[in-house]
Order: structure tokens, then C-alpha cells, then sequence
């Protein structure tokens, strides 16, 4: 048996917000199948349709950015239970949205990243996160990042915490492939040649996988979990 | 957290303490204390190593 740890990462480009946020979600393998279903309902449920069909991405940036809020207070009046039929036609063709649709469409962004939550609690899953000052001095040192072994040490200590039998297996958002290798590089240093990482080793899997955002589920969470956090 | 004091964007405080329920609180012990709680989240202001901390003093 085995805990996901899905990483993502937000305020990193210092523009809009406070803090620069590394965000972890934890699931567990046996539960994932089920969450990922409930995920895609509760969806369906807010949009009338899948949100994520063709190109666009449930990212904490489009679902929670200032203007969903401006468009939730607009001055249409609709009945509740149209709200999903009345997003999913803004979707569809969005050039002709009217206020009712637009208003509707950001109802349910609300809604959904609530229900996100809300059922990653009902499936006991764990948020991580290393919270960083946008103005904290920075290392030149070769090291995992800091910010990188705060949250592998949280980790840790919640398999530790868990039965014994269950490792931990790190997912991270593909970014730049020399990057890839450089955060590889980092953690076979961290896990294998100091001696808290080699004792971490131990339950988290010191080689991790990299997964495109758009497809993964887990990492979608873990981006709406670091945006709101930074 | 406490630390945090930039200001926060009040609408997302509903969804920062869902998260909030999310986190997980383990206890080692530490510095001499057996309960030292440990929050899954970390606040960090300082990202150098404590050569360079020291370097820098």
C-alpha cells in the first residue's frame, strides 16, 4: 500500500501573490480510483458538462481569479437549479454568454473548488505545504531546496505516523525537462548522501514520477490547494 | 498562520479553511519537549543553508 503525494507550486512568479506556496495533497492508492470519480461527478454536477474537455485547465488561477468573484455578484436573478445548465452554455460558447450564464459560470467555479475540498476530506487525504516569505534570502547552495525538504520532512512524518508497510511515492507537474533532472539530481543527492534523507528514504520513494497537470487529477488539487494558500 | 501577515484575499478564507481541516498534526519529540507538534504546513523566511546563515552573520 502506498500514499500519493501530489506537488504543485503557486506565487512562484512573485506577481500577484504574498507568498511563494510548494503544495502537497496526499491520497491514498486504494482510494484514488473512487476520489477521481467523485471529482469528475462533482464536476459534472457545477458545469452541466466536464470543465476539462479540450483545453482548459481547473487551475486555482482561472477558477479562483478576481473576476469569477466580481462576475458571482452580478445583478441577474436565476433559479439555483438552473445554475449547471446555465454554466455549462457559457462553456459552450462563451462569446455569447449573457450576465445570467457568466454569473451562473462563476457560482459554479465556487462551487466546485468547495466540493474539491470538501470531498478530499471525506477521503481522509492530507495537504502539505512549505510557505515561503516572497523576500526570504536565497541559497546558491547545490541542495534540495528548502522549501522541498519541509514538506518531504511532513511527509515523512505522516507515513512514519501510518501503518508501517506504506511508502510514499512523490508526484510532481512536469515543468522544463532540465529542471525535471535538476529536482531529480537534487533528491537522489538529499535521499541517498545525507543521513536525514536516508532515513526519510525509507517510507517516501526517493525517485519521483512527473505528470503533465492537465491529466492528473492529484496535481490538479494540489494547485488549487497552493493558490489558495499563497 | 500566526506568521502569515501579509493580507489575504478575504474571499478565499472559506476555501483556506477547508484546507485547513486537510492538515495533519504529528508529535515528536523535540528540544526536550515530548509533544512538540509539528504541522504539516511549514513557514519559511529564510531559504539559505546555516553555512551560508553563518557565512553571512
Amino acid at each position: 500500500m502506498a500514499w500519493f503525494l501530489f506537488i504543485d507550486e503557486s506565487g512562484h512568479d512573485r506577481v500577484a501573490s504574498p507568498y511563494e506556496v510548494l503544495a502537497g495533497v496526499a491520497i491514498q492508492d486504494r482510494a484514488l480510483r473512487e476520489l477521481v470519480g467523485c471529482l469528475h461527478d462533482a464536476e459534472f454536477d457545477a458545469f452541466g458538462r466536464r470543465y476539462s474537455d479540450g483545453h482548459r485547465e481547473l487551475k486555482g488561477s482561472v477558477l479562483l481569479k478576481r473576476k469569477v468573484f466580481r462576475h458571482r455578484e452580478l445583478n441577474v436573478e436565476f433559479d439555483p437549479a438552473d445554475i449547471p445548465a446555465l454554466a455549462k452554455a457559457a462553456l459552450d460558447d462563451g462569446a455569447r454568454a449573457d450576465a445570467s450564464m457568466l454569473k451562473a459560470l462563476a457560482v459554479a467555479k465556487l462551487h466546485y473548488v468547495a466540493s474539491v475540498f470538501d470531498i478530499c476530506a471525506r477521503f481522509d487525504c492530507r495537504a502539505f505545504a512549505s510557505i515561503v516569505e516572497t523576500d526570504a534570502p536565497r541559497t546558491t547552495d547545490s541542495g534540495l531546496r528548502k522549501d522541498y525538504a519541509y514538506l518531504f520532512e511532513r511527509f515523512f512524518y505522516f507515513l512514519e505516523d501510518n501503518n508501517v508497510g506504506e511508502q510514499g511515492i512523490v508526484v510532481f507537474d512536469e515543468v522544463e525537462k532540465s529542471k525535471s533532472h535538476l529536482l531529480i539530481d537534487q533528491m537522489h543527492r538529499y535521499f541517498a548522501q545525507t543521513a536525514v534523507g536516508r532515513r526519510r528514504a525509507s517510507r517516501i520513494i526517493p525517485e519521483p514520477f512527473f505528470v503533465h497537470s492537465d491529466m492528473t487529477t492529484g496535481v490538479q488539487i494540489a494547485d488549487l490547494v497552493a493558490y489558495v494558500i499563497s | 498562520m500566526p506568521r502569515m501577515t501579509k493580507p489575504a484575499r478575504e474571499e478565499l478564507s472559506p476555501f483556506a479553511n477547508r484546507i485547513a481541516r486537510l492538515r495533519y498534526r504529528a508529535v515528536r519529540e523535540r528540544l526536550g519537549n515530548p509533544e512538540f507538534e509539528i504541522w504539516s504546513f511549514a513557514h519559511l523566511s529564510d531559504l539559505r543553508t546555516q553555512a551560508e546563515r553563518n557565512e553571512d552573520a
